[in-house]
């Protein structure tokens, strides 16, 4: 066969080849090749590709199709036709080439990412093997795929293999030196766990975590149940109702599958479906049909026409109906109706409804994919880090599970891979994957954009100028006409974790946080905690001139915001709610003690307790002894350096390594003083394992609140408490606290307004 | 055809180092800047004779095939284990195809992506089973003498065929005569004056110390480091863990774009390496 017969339009990808091919850089992973117009006739690696033709190939009949094993027929990324102008080559020095660089790379990182997930399937089906060579094919195909090294260290630590595993650690180290894999091994091993078998991201492993440590009877089996359940309705583990999932065994008992459903009782089915999908708000028409358009494959199908300007994400409405029915009535598909067709006597016409398509399933017409190469690459980052395998332009960072750490992973990553530094604040501001992506690269999106886009694009300019100016930022919208409530940030430097508080406060009062500046560290010595809040302090009465003032922090942000509160006590502004939430203040006010020891010893058995229903009992020595020397590292806790550590396992970039570092300083060497007027305190009811056993922290918060503390213990871990569903609780009780507060702060001036200037105006009560 | 490979009858070669030696003093004695050099003493260019390791290296799959195995196999060996491996003319023409070859000095070969580099001691234990020479043999077809005969190419190189480790006795005196730093020899950059050896053209393999071994050279125990791209390593785990237990030095690098080449990133690490450890 000649070069003639064989041109580019002639060829498919159909797979690449998993044995590297002599001389061939394992940069490539190189495409093999099959012959559209002979199906048995395929072009292997290792061959000269250009854009004039073929040299020094052959092809090969499938009989002789032994070298190299197919990988990839069977994922979305292949088979992609060639083009003309697609080159692949390898140069006189043996070094693979290709062009267009950027399309071929784009398809590597699709490559890689495809074989991860590959691995991670296999890895919870405990074919190891098989994980760790879809993994190398992973990192064959992106050398940066950090995820396909941890899948093959699970795999060696599976194998007792650990000098095998810290090899791979350092090679993690070569690609991301700021990455603290040996953690990210431990995070992602039980992924080879009964439960882990379950759990196909990273985010919903975390989710599951925190549902077990909230919940201390949930089993193994509930777990898994839930974790399916939220893996199926796309929503959080944590938005699956804790009754459902308790229940979830007697819902298996007697679910009945769609297939062995009579004939008879199917219109009983969908009229019970579809009038709990009617209750919901958003909803003004539904009709449920079991449909089998490909025979013996019946599903069930929901059409929707939403009420006038409510349309609501499906995965709400999923998460909605999880609430309410069992898994087996949940559609398996949401059709969007714009008009519904009708019989001649008027009523809906059921046979004529549409049969669902990807045009219009409504989870896919929700999904606009990425349309520029800004929000493509920024589209990848998304992928990688909530490990979900379709991103669209509308997708919401906050709504897709996103928190701090993650935020935080995700400007390092916008900031290597764009080289545009985005302030965190900014992610409030444009939590989209299109406004985000607007944000870092204006010009690329401004030709198709809609007719808004001049309008963010000047936003956006004006909001990722170089951070200099402000800390403040308001954190979610709101026509509340309360007092504001002011967020601070911690030893992290930002205010992510507030989210979900931040948006049931925001129901009646406008929330604002205050986030680091690199600005406030470079350059300068390190900031005391006392000029920090000093200049916070500057711009919240610049900005807000009138009180009284809410302020709050969680952990080490509770100090900050009480150093805030003092210095607003000296400059007569009145101080409304300052919130200590989940804080252990001792540390900064004395050096720790027998009670300590006496601490550990109380928490340690339900310690354990979590770690079993973990399923982590197996591991649990090995955790005992990391947390004892976490111990020893915080006895002489204002050591930072050491008790940080735990901050710098995930990828942050320099200038928030150097936030981090220069906090740790300044609130380590923070000397907390009293303050003058009353603390709100709260804890949660799972205390850590390192606090006070079971009493909270209230009677050493006591020796700083010259009005005493008031404590709320709320539903949750020290993890939780911020997220859903707990945050609500949580900040119901914070609302209360505020309208009491300035309630008494009202009484107050009104009362005694020829003395209020002369009484302690951070004293409200 | 009379085979030159390490294993078999070769020139006296300490009269051939003795040779050399002479032919270097004479050239040294007409090249004023040569002469300068030869009455100063110069401890760096002892060191790195002295210590200088041996370079090898491959493409990745040829590399991943010897970290399994355990050794560098001539070729020879490999075609007698049922390998078949392309080019291969130089050593042909000039019976070297029994010999592992090595360069006392960073990789230099074009084209490849990963190398190990080994101690120098192992030129004690294989002293009588190897040789070196004051350039790349393979150069010598190429540019040395083009209108030689093959007869006579092979009678040049079995003149600078030099005894192992007394060679770098030779290397030492060239490293300080002819070169403006013995450093520059690391660095690749040609020694400001021609010099005795008359080989011409090509890169700076014309000036690189070669050092063949018979056969084969295993890995066990000989390696310092080795150098290799993040995807191979990831394939490599076991082998390295097992190296790395031995102390061997292993250096990892990201494969560049496609507007650079791998070469490029193992050229330079192979020199880090070595100014790091002859400093």
């Amino acid at each position: 066969m000649s070069a003639d017969d064989v041109v580019f339009h002639a060829l498919d990808v159909v797979g690449y080849a998993d044995d590297l091919p002599r001389n061939l850089l394992p940069r490539l992973v190189a495409p093999i090749f099959r012959q559209r117009t002979n199906a048995n006739l395929f072009l292997l690696p290792p061959y000269t590709l250009t854009g004039e033709g073929l040299s020094d190939f052959s092809l090969t009949s499938k009989s002789d199709f032994e070298r190299a094993v197919i990988l990839g027929q069977a994922t979305k990324v292949g088979p992609f036709q060639a083009r003309p102008d697609y080159r692949l080559w390898i140069d006189l020095d043996y070094s693979p080439r290709y062009e267009p660089t950027d399309e071929v790379s784009n398809h590597l990182r699709a490559i890689a990412h495809d074989h991860v997930r590959q691995a991670k399937t296999a890895l919870r089906a405990s074919r190891y093997g098989e994980a760790a060579k879809l993994a190398q094919v992973a990192i064959a195909a992106d050398e940066r795929c950090l995820d396909a090294l941890l899948v093959k260290a699970i795999v060696h630590r599976s194998r007792g293999e650990g000098d095998e595993v810290d090899v791979l650690r350092e090679i993690a180290e070569s690609v991301s030196p700021d990455v603290e894999f040996l953690s990210w091994v431990d995070m992602y091993s039980p992924l080879a766990s009964p439960v882990g078998q379950h759990i196909d991201s990273l985010r919903v492993y975390r989710e599951v975590v925190a549902l077990a440590q909230r919940q201390n009877d949930v089993s193994d089996a509930e777990l898994i149940a839930c974790v399916e359940r939220a893996q199926e309705s796309q929503i959080s583990v944590s938005q699956v109702n804790p009754a459902p999932i308790s229940a979830s065994r007697d819902q298996a008992a007697d679910a009945s599958p769609l297939a062995s459903l009579p004939e008879a009782e199917i219109p009983g089915f969908v009229r019970e479906i579809e009038s709990v999908i009617a209750s919901h708000r958003a909803i003004k028409q539904t009709v449920v049909m079991v449909r089998e358009d490909t025979p013996d494959e019946k599903q069930l199908v929901a059409y929707l026409e939403w009420m006038p300007a409510t349309a609501v994400p499906t995965f709400v409405l999923t998460a909605f109906l999880e609430k309410k029915l069992p898994t087996y009535k949940i559609p398996a598909a949401f059709v969007l109706m714009d008009s519904w067709p009708l019989s001649a006597s008027g009523e809906i016409d059921r046979r004529a409804l549409p049969v669902p398509s990807d045009e219009l399933l409504s989870l896919n017409s929700d999904l606009i994919a990425p349309r520029t190469p800004s929000e493509e690459r920024l589209a990848g980052i998304w992928r990688d880090l909530f490990g979900v395998q379709q991103i669209g332009i509308r997708d919401d960072f906050f709504h897709l599970g996103g928190h701090s750490l993650l935020a935080a992973q995700l400007l390092a990553r916008v900031q290597r891979e764009f080289g545009v530094r985005v302030r965190p604040s900014v992610l409030f501001e444009h939590t989209t994957l299109e406004e985000l992506a607007r944000v870092i690269d204006p010009a690329s999106s401004i030709a198709d954009s809609g007719p808004n886009a001049a309008a963010t694009v000047a936003r956006a300019s004006r909001v990722a100028r170089p951070a200099h100016e402000r800390s403040l930022f308001q954190l979610a919208p709101s026509n509340g006409t309360s007092k504001p409530f002011f967020w601070v940030h911690g030893v992290g430097g930002e205010v992510f974790q507030y989210a979900a508080l931040s948006q049931h406060l925001a129901a009646v009062r406008p929330v604002f946080g205050f986030t680091a500046h690199w600005s406030h560290i470079s350059g300068q010595d390190t900031p005391t905690l006392e000029v920090l809040a000093a200049h916070y302090v500057r711009e919240l009465l610049r900005v807000h001139p009138s009180g009284p003032y809410h302020l709050g922090g969680y952990g080490s942000a509770a100090l900050l915001a009480l150093e805030m509160a003092r210095q607003l006590e000296a400059k007569s502004a009145p101080v409304g709610v300052l919130a200590a939430i989940d804080c252990d203040v001792e540390p900064y006010l004395r050096s720790p003690g027998i009670h300590s020891a006496f601490a550990f010893l109380g928490n340690l058995p339900h310690w354990v307790r979590d770690e079993i229903v973990k399923g982590a009992w197996k591991d649990l020595t090995r955790r005992l002894k990391s947390r004892m020397r976490h111990l020893f590292a915080l006895s002489g806790y204002r050591d930072y350096s050491e008790a940080g550590d735990d901050l710098y396992r995930w990828r942050f970039s320099d200038p928030q390594v150097a936030i981090l570092k220069a906090h740790h300083t300044a609130f380590g060497s923070y000397r907390a003083l009293p303050f003058g007027g009353k603390i709100t305190l709260f804890y949660p009811r799972t205390a850590p394992l390192l606090g006070p056993w079971r009493s909270g922290h209230g009677p050493v918060w006591e020796e700083l609140a010259r009005d005493g503390v008031e404590v709320y213990r709320v539903r949750g871990s020290s993890l939780s408490m911020l997220i859903e569903p707990f945050a609500a609780e949580l900040a119901s009780y914070l609302n209360l606290a505020m309208e009491r507060a300035e309630r008494a702060y009202r009484d107050i001036r009104h009362e005694t307004a020829p003395e209020a200037s002369s009484r302690r105006a951070s004293a409200p009560y | 055809m009379e085979s030159q490979t390490a294993s078999q009858p070769r020139p006296d070669r300490q009269a051939n180092l003795a040779a050399r030696l002479a032919e270097l003093d004479e050239y040294s004695a007409a090249e004023a800047v040569c002469r300068a050099r030869s009455t100063m003493s110069n401890s760096v260019g002892d060191r790195i004779a002295r210590s200088m390791p041996l370079g090898h290296s491959r493409g990745a799959a040829a590399f991943q095939r010897i970290a399994k195995g355990g050794a560098i196999l001539s070729r020879d060996h490999l075609q007698q284990s049922g390998t078949s491996i392309e080019g291969g003319e130089a050593e042909r023409v000039l019976g070297t195809t029994g010999d592992v070859f090595t360069y006392a000095g960073p990789f230099r070969y074009p084209g490849t992506s990963c190398g190990f580099i080994f101690r120098p001691t192992i030129e004690t234990t294989r002293a009588t089973d190897s040789v070196a020479t004051p350039f790349d043999s393979g150069a010598i077809l190429h540019h040395l003498r083009p209108h030689d005969t093959t007869s006579q190419q092979k009678l040049f190189l079995s003149q600078y065929e030099l005894p192992v480790p007394d060679y770098r006795v030779y290397m030492s005196r060239l490293l300080c005569t002819l070169f403006a730093s013995p450093w520059d020899y690391i660095d690749g950059v040609d020694p400001d004056v021609r010099g005795p050896i008359t080989v011409e053209g090509g890169d700076t393999r014309r000036w690189t110390f070669e050092v063949r071994f018979e056969k084969e050279l295993s890995l066990m125990g000989a390696l310092a480091a080795v150098v290799l791209p993040v995807a191979l390593a990831a394939d490599l785990p076991t082998e390295i863990a097992v190296w790395k237990r031995e102390g061997v030095r292993v250096k990892y690098y990201l494969t560049p774009e496609p507007s650079e080449t791998s070469w490029k990133f193992l050229h330079e690490a192979s020199v880090s390496y070595l100014r790091e450890i002859l400093s």
